[in-house]
């Protein structure tokens, strides 16, 4: 008996959540529906068998239609090739598939036909009329494709001259084309659209020496915000749960909103500020002192 | 580079000093193999290759085999050793163009086609280097399942890869279709069910199968996939063991999928083949559980159809059938609904051998129910007016259809008013073909009944010799309308005139409809005609010219072929001197996207002179 491994055990809720979610019934189909699921197709079917054995030589109306005697499947013909629904592509795919299994079912039970290993191959595909095989007609180039690759000038015989440019101009669009990245040497990296939320952010971390004072950072390689830069997100995996409980749940979409969010920061950062406002003030009285005696002195 | 392709070369010196020992070619022929072989590795060892070396080298390798194994046969001898490095040479190409060009999709396919045939050991390997590269397309995967259900005799080793696929596209309808026939296959090859054992395991790849659905279910939601399951089903083999599979498939459909109207279809025709809802609604586990007992003990291979399906003569089926059909229209009222109903009611009528009428029976009720319903659609009506044609007084019941339709269908009235138009061409009718005719232009307007006007004018034409005038009635006033669909009336008209009178007066008219907006290419590309019939050598080519130039002043911005007809004649008739001329002109007038490929037209009709 070979062992199936379906990991039932971790599917079972997912069984029981449907993400096929029934469409919304009306009054009149439910009860269509209901009445098909109860009994009154095999009413009907017991009775259509009463009837059978009543009358058989019963008289059908046509509706006007001509007696079955009468050829019309030219007309159906017609008709269906018309109004039949084309299968999809992946009905196609399907019918595709179910073929190849059972085709693969039917070599499995007949015998394999006996070629040396390495030795032998199967020339079934050659053409003799052609001298080649059916494979080179899979690899045939496609014109069209490789046609579509090269860059014509689309009017040239309609111009006076080639497109060009002039040397300060290419310059200038040289220019352009380089400010989009960072190099080769950085591995093209982009320069990155700025907006308000992302410039906030790289404001923060601009100054992050002063969020936290039991913290030290380096001091910034640039006096700027930086042009080429890029963001990454965090991939969490399923482990991250037991290392990071509860962390995850405050995490705040930027920065800035972060900042807002954690009250002691909050605090430390009023309590600074109030001092160098403090600070300032005092600067300020003890200048306006020293420039009233100055104003005394000369008097 | 040279040395490279040197040790190549000695590398393969045994094989061809086997086959000069051996004597099956000349020395020449010898030197000629050597050559090519040396023009085809010089192609790969240069820098800049494509996968067509690769592939012609392939090629001319198992070319060489096919000639080596034919000289064996001729000279009854036998050469393992060359065939076995050749074998070996396309191996390594295999493998070097697969590494060089990972992205090439028909190289792998090409390499595993080979190694099915001469080496199968190998192709699961191969499988999972492809798979590498493009495990992303479900239909790679699904073929390796199949190849190793076809190779291996253990179910546990296509599990793990469909396992594996499963992971990786857990919504594909492919791959999840064929692990379930696979699946099925496998339960139903298990037909000597009188040892305990296997009968678990029956019941066990059953269970898998199930279990295999439930999952899919909350996975996809195409309708088709679960309708080809229940087809899968259905296959006489497995009828009868999955019983309860489908009796879960069909509840889950009526209840997601009920306002699909494939659904419906689907489970009408299941009536028509005799697997009838009510059994299988009626069918029990312990009712399969018995079956199955009495199947060990009778040890019977195939179960007892009636056991489940009660036999239920044609008539009975086919009324069945319409009944379910029935219900659908009346739960689903749309359009499409109607079309499966009346589809699958004509396709009962192809075969009317046996049970004809009620099959007739049923077609004309269909119809009829559909009319009333008003949703049925024009191609049914078509249908409908053709059948209606064949039997006798059908005419006045088809005007009385047509008229209601009408009344329901705004939206199509056109198609109506083209179809009872029809009705009349075929029955010869003129005077209420002409009625019906007018009646259409008055309540739509003339602009919707392009169609109507192709039909009355080559009606008209086909009885031109009793109705000639009315027909150029109709030509006047097709000529002069001003939507841009009409002006392909104005060439016939023209050719009508030309017909019935003199080419004066033909000229006269083509004068007039010049100056009538919209342009028409077709009346210049007649009178052209016209003149070049008419042409004898005193007239002068200034008439010709004029509907030349008159064909490129109106369309010699977006069609080439009037310039290039224009130069043909200059070339043939005109003046030759003027040819570079209106080159030139068509160079600058033409839009720029048409101007290659005009020059490369010109240019052809400089080589073809």
């Amino acid at each position: 008996m070979s062992l199936f491994v379906f990991d039932t055990s971790g599917n079972q809720d997912l069984l029981k959540t449907d993400s096929l979610t029934a469409p919304k019934i009306n009054k009149k189909q439910r009860q269509v529906i209901s009445e098909k699921e109860t009994s009154s197709l095999s009413s009907f079917a017991a009775e259509l068998k009463n009837e059978e054995s009543d009358g058989e030589k019963e008289q059908y109306d046509f509706f006007g239609l001509p007696h079955p005697s009468v050829d019309i499947s030219s007309i159906i013909e017609n008709t269906l090739s018309v109004s039949r629904r084309k299968p999809t592509q992946v009905e196609l795919e399907m019918d595709h598939v179910i073929s190849m299994s059972d085709e693969a079912e039917r070599k499995k039970k007949e015998p394999k036909p006996k070629l040396k290993k390495m030795i032998d191959l199967d020339h079934s595909d050659f053409n003799e009329f052609t001298g080649k095989r059916d494979e080179s007609q899979i690899f045939k180039t496609d014109i069209q494709k490789e046609i579509a690759k090269s860059e014509m000038v689309p009017n040239l015989e309609q111009l006076k001259e080639l497109p060009s440019r002039s040397e300060k101009k290419q310059r200038i669009l040289n220019r352009i084309e380089r400010s989009k990245t960072k190099g080769k040497k950085w591995f093209d990296m982009p320069a990155t659209e700025v907006t308000e939320e992302i410039q906030n952010d790289l404001k923060i971390l601009q100054m992050r020496s002063v969020l936290d004072p039991k913290h030290f950072y380096k001091k910034n390689d640039l006096k700027v915000l930086p042009k080429y830069f890029q963001i990454g997100t965090v991939q969490h995996s399923a482990l991250d749960y037991y290392s990071e409980r509860d962390v995850r749940k405050n995490k705040k979409h930027t920065l800035v909103d972060e900042l807002l969010a954690d009250t002691e920061a909050q605090k430390y950062i009023k309590r600074k500020n109030k001092e160098i406002v403090m600070m300032k003030q005092k600067y300020a009285q003890r200048k306006a002192m020293k420039k009233m005696k100055k104003l005394k002195k000369n008097k | 580079m040279a040395e490279v392709l040197k040790e190549i070369q000695e590398r393969d010196l045994p094989e061809y000093e086997s086959i000069q020992a051996s004597g099956i070619c000349s020395s020449d022929e010898l030197r000629k193999l050597m050559v090519e072989r040396e023009r085809y590795e010089k192609k790969l060892i240069q820098s800049k290759k494509s996968i067509i070396n690769y592939i012609e080298y392939i090629q001319f390798e198992k070319n060489t085999h096919k000639w080596v194994t034919e000289k064996e046969n001729q000279l009854h001898c036998s050469l393992p050793d060359v065939k076995r490095s050749i074998i070996q040479r396309i191996i390594k190409l295999y493998r070097n163009g697969t590494q060089q060009f990972p992205q090439e999709e028909r190289l792998w396919k090409s390499f595993i086609q080979f190694s099915k045939k001469s080496n199968p050991g190998q192709v699961s390997g191969i499988y999972e280097k492809m798979l590498g590269y493009h495990g992303d397309k479900d239909t790679v995967w699904c073929d390796y399942g199949l190849w190793a259900y076809e190779f291996t005799h253990q179910l546990k080793q296509v599990t793990e890869i469909f396992f594996r696929a499963l992971k990786r596209h857990p919504a594909s309808e492919v791959i999840n279709l064929a692990f379930f026939d696979i699946l099925i296959k496998e339960t139903a090859r298990i037909t000597d069910v009188s040892n305990a054992i296997d009968l678990m395991e029956r019941q066990l790849g059953l269970e898998r199968a199930v279990v295999l659905y439930r999952n899919t279910k909350t996975k996809i939601k195409n309708v088709a996939y679960y309708l080809k399951l229940l087809e899968r089903c259905e296959e006489p083999s497995y009828i009868n063991c999955t019983v309860l599979l489908q009796k879960e498939i069909v509840e889950d459909l009526m209840k997601n999928f009920f306002a699909e109207p494939m659904v419906w279809d689907f489970l009408a025709q299941r009536e028509l083949r005799g697997y009838n809802m009510i059994d299988l609604q009626e069918v029990t586990v312990q009712q399969v559980a018995e079956l199955q007992e009495r199947q060990m003990e009778t040890d019977e291979v195939n179960i007892p159809h009636e056991s489940i399906w009660k036999s239920r003569s044609l008539k009975l089926r086919i009324e069945l059938c319409f009944k379910v059909y029935e219900k659908a229209v009346v739960a689903l009222p749309t359009e499409a609904m109607w079309s499966y109903f009346i589809n699958a009611m004509l396709d009962l009528n192809h075969d009317i051998k046996s049970e004809g009428d009620v099959k007739r029976h049923c077609l004309a009720k269909a119809f009829n129910m559909g009319h009333k319903s008003q949703l049925m659609s024009i191609v049914h009506y078509q249908a409908l007016v053709e059948m209606l044609l064949k039997s006798p007084n059908g005419l006045q019941q088809v005007e009385i259809i047509l008229q209601e339709a009408l009344e329901c269908k705004k939206s199509e009235a056109n198609k109506i008013y083209e179809l009872w138009m029809q009705v009349y061409s075929k029955t010869g009718n003129q005077s209420k073909f002409y009625e019906i005719f007018c009646r259409a232009n008055n309540e739509l307007g003339v602009t919707k009944c392009i169609d109507l006007w192709h039909l009355a004018i080559k009606f008209y034409e086909a009885y031109s010799e009793e109705h000639g005038k009315k027909l150029m009635v109709i030509l006047q006033e097709a000529a002069k309308q001003i939507h841009p669909e009409f002006a392909t009336f104005r060439a016939y008209y023209l050719e009508y005139t030309m017909r019935n009178e003199s080419l004066a007066k033909a000229r006269e008219l083509y004068d007039e409809m010049c100056q009538m907006p919209p342009p028409c290419l077709d009346l210049h590309k007649k009178m052209i005609e016209i003149e070049l019939q008419a042409k004898t050598k005193s007239t002068p080519t200034s008439r010709l010219r004029l509907c030349y130039e008159n064909a490129v002043h109106y369309f010699g911005k977006t069609n080439t072929d009037v310039w290039i007809d224009l130069l043909k004649f200059e070339r043939d008739m005109g003046d030759l001197k003027l040819v570079s001329v209106i080159y030139d002109r068509a160079k600058s007038t033409l839009d720029p996207e048409l101007v290659d490929s005009f020059i490369a037209e010109y240019s052809l009709l400089k080589v073809l002179e």
